[in-house]
Formats: structure tokens, sequence, C-alpha cells
């Protein structure tokens, strides 16, 4: 018998699908898209059953949109995917085939941001980032306040006992003085199966200082183990050419990861440990020109129980040709642990860049190269090199795209690994 | 009267609370779609914009090569925002452990995205998760979104 869960989603497929086949009547009353995107792969893994088996799966992605943009009023957004298995093996015998990502309902109001969504739908506010079968809500309440809330099913734990039992609540509120600050705090409570699983309330910050100069960061405090999860701060300023990003981070393990039904192994585990977790670093981004972006990224780690220390550097230099996507960049890491097993040297280059060569389509090619070296051997190799080249045309006005990428790997995991790779996206609507 | 009873009048409620809050006196007023598409570049919100505006703090909206590691904080703020320019698909393609296909699987050949897990990310994820399963947590906390890591964490 099926659960509550798959009848959600068979129920949003029909209605995803029956818009799909109702769009050309559909059009005159409201502004339809449809984009499909179908990826072929190929590669060989060794199954259960069978070494080298041949895996090819042919993965559909759907989304669609329906209703006018950018005006107030009612539109339905939609995106899920389905896999197809052509190779001879069963690579695939315990993973899901398909699944809805979000398909809702939305309302924009003319006035005060208003927006109200129903159906599944990812949800970002404040301590919340969850997928929600349910309805949300958001709006500003007088020029200085915004209030958000929502309720209904928790996606996570559908395949935990179905959705009977499970709840998912909460909300956001906002006192707000132009930019000048901003001030929140938001609450999210979890349940499955009528047990409390999570609850956690938060405070966030926006701040404007003197200058350039702004703050922001939040806390988070688990009501479950009654103590503080998470402190996250960070400055923005700008000197000169630079833009500078210092902030910091504190985790308590045992209040930010949790040994409940929510959770998932290794972070059951985590959450015993009593370790805390201290960040702090930043990054500095130099713009002497429209067409060259450098950024620098320092962090240092800090563990109290392991007693040991961690830091990463980071160096990434962009040239961008113009105002499109064409650019080719370099980036150079290094992670520094206490110890040689949590040390690797990190080398990456690519290139991304539109040709347009007369009585030809538009093309594009692309090109990554990634090499890892270890301090310490992983399955008894010390190195990893991926290397991707890829091929790609539009059509049709730029509706249909078609782009081949090849990518060959040796590392610690995969002697000398093939993958081939076919995407073919299509576009269409009468926006 | 049951739990869910509760819970369903309690939305109710608020929900048009919302509805009525909203129709009393005006507050900001985000366009519900920005008027240029950037469908081709990655958008400096401030070659246009002033760095603070009345409502929006544009300059910590900059696409610079580095906000792919950075936005958190703004989106959780305010995902209204983000939606002005982006659908929900796309924080899907990173955030959306559910596609089966690692973002940089997916979107192979948009190498400037500089997506996450690019190349050999299955030994890279031993240090990187030993050194901060934070950042793991994120995506992959819940029985749904960890059954990539279930395959051997179990």
């Amino acid at each position: 018998m099926k659960n509550k869960s798959d009848l959600f989603c068979s129920t949003a497929f029909s209605f995803l699908l029956f818009s799909l086949l109702a769009a050309p009547s559909l059009s005159q009353a409201a502004e339809y898209s449809v984009s499909s995107e179908t990826i072929i792969r190929t590669f060989e893994r060794d199954t259960a059953d069978k070494k080298d088996a041949l895996v090819a799966p042919v993965y559909e992605y759907l989304q669609m949109d329906i209703g006018k943009k950018g005006e107030a009023g009612i539109s339905f957004h939609g995106y899920g995917w389905g896999r197809a298995d052509l190779g001879d093996g069963d690579y695939y015998s315990e993973d899901p085939d398909g699944e809805l990502l979000y398909g809702y309902l939305e309302y924009a109001g003319a006035w005060n941001d208003l927006n109200l969504r129903l159906g599944r739908q990812h949800i970002f506010f404040g301590v919340s980032s969850e997928s929600l079968d349910g309805l949300s809500g958001s709006t500003d309440i007088t020029p200085y306040f915004t209030i958000a809330a929502y309720a209904g099913y928790p996606v996570a734990l559908n395949s935990e006992n179905g959705h009977d039992g499970d709840s998912l609540i909460g909300g956001r509120i906002e006192h707000h003085w132009g930019t000048f600050y901003r001030i929140g705090s938001s609450y999210k409570r979890l349940a499955n199966d009528g047990d409390r699983v999570e609850e956690t309330l938060g405070l966030d910050i926006s701040l404007a200082l003197p200058g350039t100069t702004s703050l922001q960061g939040h806390s988070t405090r688990n009501l479950v183990t009654d103590g503080w999860a998470e402190h996250f701060y960070e400055l923005h300023f700008t000197l000169a050419d630079l833009q500078v990003h210092p902030f910091f981070q504190h985790f308590q393990y045992e209040d930010y990861f949790s040994t409940n039904i929510a959770s998932a192994n290794p972070f059951r585990y985590l959450a015993g440990t009593d370790e805390t977790l201290t960040v702090f670093g930043g990054d500095v981004n130099w713009y002497k020109s429209p067409n060259w972006e450098t950024a620098l990224t320092v962090k240092n780690y800090d563990y109290d129980i392991r007693d040991e220390s961690s830091q990463f550097f980071s160096g990434q230099v962009t040239w961008h040709r113009g105002e499109d996507l064409s650019q080719m960049g370099a980036e150079v890491g290094y992670m520094h642990g206490d110890t040689a097993e949590t040390n690797y040297v990190l080398a990456r280059t690519f290139v991304f860049w539109d040709l347009i060569l007369e009585n030809l389509p538009p093309l594009f090619i692309s090109w990554d190269l990634l090499f890892v070296s270890y301090d310490e051997d992983i399955n008894g190799k010390d190195s990893s090199l991926f290397c991707s080249l890829g091929l790609g045309a539009k059509f049709m006005n730029e509706r249909l795209s078609l782009a081949l990428t090849g990518d060959y790997s040796i590392d610690p995991y995969f002697d000398n690994d093939l993958r081939g790779q076919l995407v073919l996206t299509y576009k269409y609507g009468n926006e | 009267m049951t739990g869910r009873t509760l819970v369903a009048l309690s939305v109710t409620i608020s929900m048009l609370f919302l509805v009525a809050c909203a129709s009393m006196k005006k507050g900001n007023v985000l366009p519900l779609e920005h008027p240029q598409v950037f469908e081709n570049m990655a958008p400096m919100c401030t070659e246009c914009h002033d760095a603070r505006s009345e409502d929006v703090h544009y300059e910590l909206y900059n696409h610079t090569s580095v906000f792919a590691k950075n936005h958190r904080l703004p989106a959780y703020r305010n995902m209204q925002i983000c939606t002005i320019c982006h659908a929900q698909k796309d924080c899907a393609e990173c955030h959306g452990v559910r596609i089966e296909l690692k973002p940089s699987q997916k979107n192979q050949i948009e190498t400037f995205r500089k997506m996450p897990h690019r190349g050999d990310y299955l030994s890279r994820h031993r240090i990187d998760g030993r050194i901060d399963p934070t950042s793991c947590f994120r995506c992959h906390g819940n029985p749904k979104t960890a059954k990539t890591c279930a395959k051997c964490h179990g």
C-alpha cells in the first residue's frame, strides 16, 4: 500500500503532467515555460553480481512554470526527475528511480512582498533549510517588520514510516530599519511519528557599520539538547579595489548534530564526541578590472577535544573575456592538518568558451583539469587526476542545446575511469 | 481536539493574519522579477546599484568568485531577493542532494560554476569531512539526503 508521501508525489506528478498536456490550451490565459534536460551517461562499475557491468542511466529532468512572470497573481512551479538504466547490471537497485523536487502553487501579492506557497517546496527561513510538503507564507507588516511561517510534512522523513505523525512547523519574524539593521528570530520544530526530534531557535542580525563595513551573522540554539549549536558572524568591507570578508564560526557537535531519527550516519556518531569546532578566516577579492578576478581564502580550524588545528589556503584567478560566460581560470589550494592523513595540495585549471563561427551554430567548449596530491596514501595511491573535455552547440535560437563531455580519472578508488555524458536541453514556452 | 487539528487551525489563522497584515500598510516592495535577465553572465549588483539602497544591501549579493561558497547568510535572511532572478531549481542544482547526480556531474560542461565535489571528491571527502563535518551535514544531514553516505557509513 502506498504511503502518503507516494500519494503526494503521484498527485503532484500527475498535476505536472496534466499541466504539461494542458499547457497549449492555457497559453492564451497564462505564460508557461517548460525546460527538459535529458542526460545520458555511460561508465563501468563492479556490482554485487557482475564485474565491469555497463551502467548507462538516462535521466530526464523536467521543470515547468505557469503564470505571468513578474506580475502579482497565482502561478505554478514544478521540477522533478526520473531515471532508467539501459546498462546490463543492477547498479541502481537500492536507489529511487525519480523524485519530485518541488511542485507548488504560488500566490505573489502586489503589496508588501506577500508570498504564499502550497505544495512541495524548499524553504529558507532563518534556521530552516528544509523540503516541505505544506503551506508557507511571508509578508512585510508595516515598513519595519517582516514575518514568515510554514507548516506541513517534512519530506526528509517520509522514508521513515511515511508521513504519519510527522510535522514540520516554523517561522521567522524580523525587525528592520531600511538597510541600517535587520534583526530576526526564527523557530523550527520537526516531529517524526509524533515525537519531537528537532526544535531549534535562531537569532540573526545584519548591521550597517560606518563606511562600507557591514556585519551579519546568526546563532542557533538547539532546544532539545538546550545548547548553542552554531555561531556564525562575518564582516564585509571594501578597501580600494579589495573586497574583504573575515568570518568566525563556532560549532558544538553535541548540539549541532543529533543522534535521533532525523539525523544520519556518520553525524550521529559525531554528536556523541562532545567536540567543539572553531573556524575563523576570510577571503579577499581583488577587482582591478572587469576582466580579472582574484580571490584569496584562508581558514583556520581548531578542535577542542582532539586538541588539533588545521589550516586551508586557497588562491584563484579568473580571466573573463567580456560580458558573456567565456572565461578561464586556475586555483591552488592547500589543506594542512596536524597529521599527514589530513594534508593535500590541489591544483585546478578550467576553461569555458563561447565560439561564434561562420555557418555554424553557436558553439561552446569546456576544459577541466584537477590534480590532488595527498601526503598519506589512500588505497595505496598518493594522488588523483581528473580531466574533463566538453563540446556543445545551441540550435533553434538557443532553445535547444546539445553538450557532450568525456571524463578521465585515475585516483585512489579507480585505476582508469572513463565516463561519457550527453546532455540534451530543450526549452519551450510562450513567454 | 487532536494535535493535528490544532496545527491546521493555527496555520490557517496564521495565514489569514499574514494576508490581513499584508493589506494594511506598505512595507518593502521587491520586484517579482529582475528587469534584466542575466542568462550569460554572473551579475555584480553594485555595477548598477549603490552598495546600499533604502531596502537592499546590494553589495552582499555581488556574485563574486567566492559567492557560491558564501551566500548562506544573505539567502537565509531574505530568500525573496534570490527569487527575483532564481527559480528553486537553481538552488536544487547544488542543495538538492535528491537529484542523484553530483552538481558537478549534472552540469559537467559548465566548468565556470566552481560546483562543489568536482573531480575525485570520494577521496578528498575523507579529509574535508574530518576537517569540517558541519559543512557536509548541511546538505547530507537527514535520512533522505544521507543515502549517498549510507552506502559506506551505514
